[in-house]
């Protein structure tokens, strides 16, 4: 029952705190599309670290292993 | 470690032999198989269609008003559905084959886990594409009885209601790794509300928090929950109002990009697990 | 060019972490084997030895805590060495609802089959298995003997070199046990190399070349199954039916009476027979028979597991 009234009521505007946040279609604010491109650099830079980390962690343990 | 730089080559080195298709697709085909014959997949989209179909008897409103509260009520049962889907199947996939040990042999096989990983994706994503194509179709046919045509915002709203479906199916996947299938469940309808109202309510909290620890915890929370309000064009549909295509793109992309980031995260986890 | 072992493993040891204050359990110590090719290697131990833990390891199921393991000289974290390998699960678990022939189809396009030979490669590993009639059965619907067959068909399919079979003859009848190990007789014939782990020692003594016995983690006998067995015999004296004193007095010279339809088999170490004979000649008990024996690979495996 509670999962059916959360997603009935998902997108509806009684759950913004203030009104102003969600005045108009979500298209034409800045607040998302903003969020999105933040979102989508953050997760570039942590998938580059992680794939820098794995080569560098097996060039180590190569030239260890030498 | 070797499964993530093979999760990662996947994403990357497509047609390099390390994407091997033909394995994820045999995963795919197979969880589409034993997803398709589950009977929570059966309620839910009987219950949608039933709850589709019943828009039929709006007849107490006016004709303008009758479409587009049915247009409302088809949108979100859509989204409904296909949410319920993906978190329902994504949840049970990995742990179920986990706990029957079907796994095994299949992991006793020449496939890596992240191909493993993908192919559960895939099938869980094929299903709930059945259930939201069934559900659109009766949805396509009711519109098209009230103005006799069809209506284009209609399929673009559905595309963009999958690519959401498609985000919270890749979190259920994910924290399947590692959690049980009652957990990954609540956990991943937990993230799924909060992504929903993510700009809305917690973009708000934040600003109101005193600066702290608190005011930063939130807004690592914030800045993790996917962005689910924005591939919301109910709007759209409703009034007919057109969505810039730069910013349908960049949903869109984003939409692709927190999928397999999520899922390569999942990989990363699993690559470590014992079976 | 030197060949590589198909199986070999290199102080291959496996510690599961049990909390802070447990500590860790050694579940695999140090396990040192090398598999020659073509033969059917059998890997012993009672339950809990670490029979399944190695070849979990083998398999790539986990990573081993220190050593390394390889299958024809690639190590096993390397996804390429399961193509050469078919595997068997102790209890081979499928989706239900599949049919023999759809596992197959599902394993050889996994073990990288080329897609119009599956067809024909399926039906004749289901014929080699003796299940071909039951091609189109749903699994649901098959006998735990049967599907321990489609299991066996399924290890088979990919034609690989090396064989991982788990108990490969449980569930199984003694018409469709005699056929499985005639099958991996047939299959060491064709060159394949079998390494299986079974509790039905009787038949594994027939067919085994080399064996490993396994205790708590450690390898307490490798070799060919003559060398694994005691170079002691013993001797064997059939005699007529004891009385419960006689059983007291003999049981004191370590013998161990066995009722053989209306006698009793009395067997003991060669070293004691001239005191077993002076206490059977003073109650004037019969002689029927009278050899020796050497030890079975059972009674080995039961010395050797104590």
């Amino acid at each position: 029952m509670a999962f059916m009234l959360g997603v009935l009521l998902a997108g509806v505007a009684a759950w913004a705190e203030d009104g102003e946040r969600l005045a108009g279609h979500h298209w034409e604010g800045t607040e998302y599309i903003g969020e999105i491109r933040l979102q989508i650099g953050l997760m570039a830079i942590i998938s580059c670290t992680m794939l820098a980390g794995y080569y560098l962690r097996r060039v180590l343990k190569n030239r260890n292993e030498r | 470690m070797r499964d993530q730089v093979l999760g990662v080559g996947s994403w990357v080195l497509v047609g390099k032999g390390i994407f091997d298709m033909r394995k994820i697709w045999v995963v795919a085909k197979m969880s589409l198989l034993e997803n398709s014959r589950k009977q929570v997949f059966h309620v839910l989209c009987l219950v949608m269609l039933a709850l589709i179909a019943s828009s039929m008897l709006l007849s107490i409103f006016t004709e303008g008003v009758r479409l587009k509260i049915l247009k409302d009520i088809c949108m979100t049962s859509i989204l409904f559905g296909g949410s319920a889907l993906a978190i329902a199947l994504g949840s049970m996939g990995i742990p179920n084959d986990v706990e029957s040990r079907t796994i095994y042999p299949i992991f006793a096989r020449p496939i890596s886990r992240s191909q493993y990983i993908t192919g559960k994706f895939l099938g869980t994503m094929l299903t709930v594409f059945l259930g939201v194509l069934a559900m659109t179709i009766v949805f396509a046919a009711l519109i098209a009885s009230f103005n006799g045509g069809f209506d284009p915002y209609l399929l673009l709203a559905v595309a963009f209601t999958l690519l959401e479906v498609c985000i919270v199916a890749a979190i259920a996947t994910t924290i399947s790794v590692f959690a049980s299938p009652a957990v990954t469940a609540a956990f991943t309808f937990m993230i799924y509300i909060c992504g929903t109202i993510k700009i809305g309510y917690f973009g708000g909290m934040i600003e109101r928090t005193a600066d702290g620890i608190s005011k930063s915890l939130f807004g690592v929370i914030y800045h993790i929950l996917p962005n689910l309000e924005c591939f919301n064009l109910k709007a759209s549909l409703v009034h007919h109002d057109p969505v810039p295509a730069s910013y349908l793109a960049q949903v869109a992309v984003y939409g692709l990009c927190y999928s397999a980031f999520v899922l390569f995260i999942g990989m990363v986890k699993f690559g470590r697990r014992e079976v | 060019m030197k060949m590589s072992k198909p199986l070999t493993t290199d102080n291959l040891t496996k510690q599961y972490k049990l909390g802070k204050k447990q500590g860790a359990k050694t579940a695999l110590d140090s396990l040192s084997i090398e598999v020659p090719e073509g033969v059917i290697f059998g890997f012993l131990g009672p339950n809990g030895a670490g029979k399944t833990t190695t070849i979990k390891l083998l398999l790539d199921f986990m990573q081993p805590t220190s050593g390394s393991a390889s299958v024809m000289g690639l190590p096993t974290s390397n996804p390429a060495t399961r193509k050469l390998v078919g595997y068997l699960p102790e209890e081979p678990y499928f989706h239900r609802f599949l049919k023999p022939i759809e596992v197959l189809s599902m394993h050889a396009a996994l073990a990288g089959v080329a897609k119009r030979e599956i067809p024909k490669r399926a039906s004749a590993v289901l014929e080699r298995v003796g299940i071909a009639e039951y091609a189109d059965t749903p699994i649901s619907k098959l006998s735990k003997g049967l599907t321990q067959r489609v299991g066996i068909a399924q290890a088979l399919i990919g034609d690989p070199k090396l064989l991982i079979l788990d108990e490969p003859t449980s569930g199984l009848d003694p018409i469709g046990r005699r056929h499985t190990t005639q099958l991996l007789v047939d299959l060491r014939n064709e060159g394949k190399t079998i390494f299986l782990s079974s509790h039905v020692l009787s038949e594994i003594e027939n067919v085994c070349d080399m064996v490993a016995v396994l205790k708590r983690g450690k390898l307490v006998a490798y070799g060919e199954p003559d060398k694994v067995r005691s170079e002691e015999s013993f001797v064997m004296v059939q005699t007529s039916k004891l009385h419960p004193e006689t059983h007291e007095r003999l049981r004191f010279l370590d013998v161990i009476i066995e009722p053989f339809n209306d006698t009793a088999l009395l067997k003991f170490d060669r070293n004691n027979l001239y005191r077993v004979m002076l206490v059977l000649e003073g109650l004037s008990l019969p002689v029927y028979n009278i050899n020796t024996q050497r030890e079975s690979l059972e009674e080995a495996f039961l010395r050797l597991a104590a």
